[in-house]
């Protein structure tokens, strides 16, 4: 325990869960999300949901990370059975490992692409493509979906994304991932906002349609539709977009919190990480995509655009606008650098659990982990790279990025709010607090962020969890891989849960 | 953009921009500690 690795500073740590939760979402799903569920009228659920959904998880898992940390434990497992009498309790934390590496095995192979166009918008071969179909087809054949493509190019981005990855993570947490997150951040801030300070200056790019410019591409973006309030989709939506914005529900934040001493500030610090996840989203994010697709494609592309998808849009639209603008190159290299630098300060925190598990509970030194890990991630990212036209990454996504994360908050709320106790656990969040959490938040974190939680969970599971179990609309073809993915990831999830059993006999024992 | 459009945009920002300098404020007047 007392060999334990430590923050160097608070500004520091702030930065790194900003970091983890700052990702691709931020710049693509948010507006994304906005313009299609009533514009600025969104922002009312969005709002509601931020301050009764995803600061008190946020605050929630800071504190059961803060916890854990204090017996020596990094993960739920650890913080778990020290919450809780049940020698079940332990067992209800493998998702919070489990769900992490599986994000890690397909989110860094998606980072690699941006890695990628990253370079191929300075050589100038990404911009001299000027339709859709050609951009569509040049991402196709650099995944190697393409006919007669193959996936050399895009092996070697993600040799070099994950060779970057494990060599930040070896570097531990004061000289690794806070070091990554204390240049990155800014960096990602001062590209973003020159990015946006570009759109907000376009005007009427097009004087043929001098209708399709900035400020009613601000307008299709915020312009409120006061009648789609009424409707339960867009307060689901707007609760999803909280929960998936602050990385709340990987384990994550609570493997990072658990670096912290038992008498550092949480609440502040939690309060901070996520307004500056907002800063990222709803100001930059909310600034650069719609705006700047509107401006050059008017009202019916841009929806056409959106209904495409956000992943569409970062890949295709955008690099599409920026080949029409002076210093096209220069814009793509800053939008594909902003993405990466927000994607890989969020996969060094999703492989830290793993890292801390191995460490804290397989008492592994820090190289002998690190070397494990790299070991079997990258054997286990090598499915959704050679079979992704089989759907393999979309089946990974489901069960990982949008399941596994919400039962894992839920459980994580339940064990601390009603196992552990309303009662500890707000004095836990406000032991060495620099900021007094309104009396209230003591309700909402009992009933409300439960309710909320369990909403989202229920509605993911009947809308998209059955028809996914199902296999609904998957090409015959395709069953197979779905098939060995799910199996794998039964295995993956046993084998943690095997291991926990074994550790834990191993301490009885001892 | 209508007057709406602006209304939610300005109160979002604020919102926004008001939580983080009240949030960094504080965080950065405290003496800062090795942790």
């Amino acid at each position: 325990m007392a060999n334990r690795e430590k923050w160097g500073t608070k500004l520091g740590v702030i930065l790194a869960v900003a970091g983890s939760a700052v990702g691709l979402g931020n710049f693509l799903r948010f507006p994304v999300q906005a313009a299609q569920n009533g514009g600025g009228a969104f922002m009312i659920p969005y709002f509601i949901a931020l301050f009764f959904l995803g600061i008190p998880v946020v605050w929630i898992e800071w504190a059961v990370g803060r916890y854990g940390g204090l017996f020596g434990h990094g993960t739920a497992p650890g913080a778990f059975s020290k919450m809780s009498k049940s020698r079940w309790a332990k067992y209800l934390g493998v998702i919070g490992i489990f769900g992490p590496v599986v994000i890690f095995i397909y989110y860094t192979y998606i980072e690699s692409w941006l890695l990628g166009y990253m370079f191929f918008s300075l050589t100038g071969k990404l911009l001299a493509l000027t339709t859709a179909a050609q951009m569509q087809g040049f991402l196709q054949t650099y995944q190697g979906l393409a006919p007669q493509s193959n996936l050399l190019t895009a092996y070697i981005f993600f040799l070099i994304t994950f060779g970057l990855n494990f060599w930040i993570l070896s570097r531990g947490i004061k000289g690794g991932i806070e070091l990554l997150c204390k240049i990155a951040l800014p960096m990602l801030f001062i590209f973003a906002f020159i990015v946006a300070l570009r759109v907000w200056t376009l005007g009427t790019p097009d004087p043929a349609h001098p209708d399709w410019n900035i400020m009613n591409g601000f307008g299709y973006l915020w312009n409120p539709d006061f009648s789609l309030l009424l409707n339960s989709k867009i307060w689901l939506a707007a609760a999803g977009q909280i929960f998936f914005t602050l990385s709340v529900g990987m384990g994550s934040i609570l493997t990072y919190a658990s670096y912290l001493s038992h008498g550092d500030d949480i609440a502040l610090s939690g309060l901070t990480a996520a307004s500056t996840n907002e800063l990222a989203e709803v100001i930059l994010g909310g600034s650069i995509v719609i705006p700047l697709a509107f401006a050059f494609l008017g009202p019916l592309g841009t929806t056409a655009a959106a209904n495409s998808g956000a992943f569409n849009l970062g890949f295709i639209t955008m690099p599409l606008i920026f080949g029409k603008i002076p210093l096209g190159e220069l814009f793509a290299f800053l939008w594909f650098a902003l993405l990466f630098l927000a994607g890989i300060t969020s996969s060094v925190s999703l492989m830290q659990p793993a890292v801390a598990f191995m460490k804290d509970d397989f008492k592994f030194d820090h190289k002998k982990a690190m070397w494990i890990l790299a070991i079997i991630t990258f054997i286990l990212c090598q499915a959704p790279i050679f079979f992704l036209a089989h759907g393999v990454l979309d089946e990974l996504d489901f069960w990982a990025g949008t399941f596994a994360i919400t039962l894992f908050a839920a459980i994580e709320t339940v064990m601390f709010v009603w196992v552990f106790g309303i009662e500890r656990a707000w004095e836990e969040i406000h032991h060495g607090a620099e900021l007094k959490i309104p009396a209230f938040y003591k309700f909402i974190i009992k009933y409300i962020t439960p309710l909320f939680l369990f909403a989202i969970l229920g509605f993911w599971i009947i809308q998209q969890g059955i028809p996914i179990l199902f296999m609904h609309g998957v090409a015959p073809q395709d069953v197979p891989y779905i098939i060995a993915t799910r199996v794998g990831m039964i295995a993956l999830f046993l084998v943690i849960a095997i291991s926990i059993k074994i550790i834990w006999q191993g301490k009885k024992l001892s | 953009m209508n007057l709406f459009g602006w209304i939610f945009l300005i109160a979002s920002f604020t919102i926004i921009i008001g939580l983080n300098i009240f949030c960094f404020y504080r965080v950065l007047t405290e003496p800062e500690e090795e942790l």
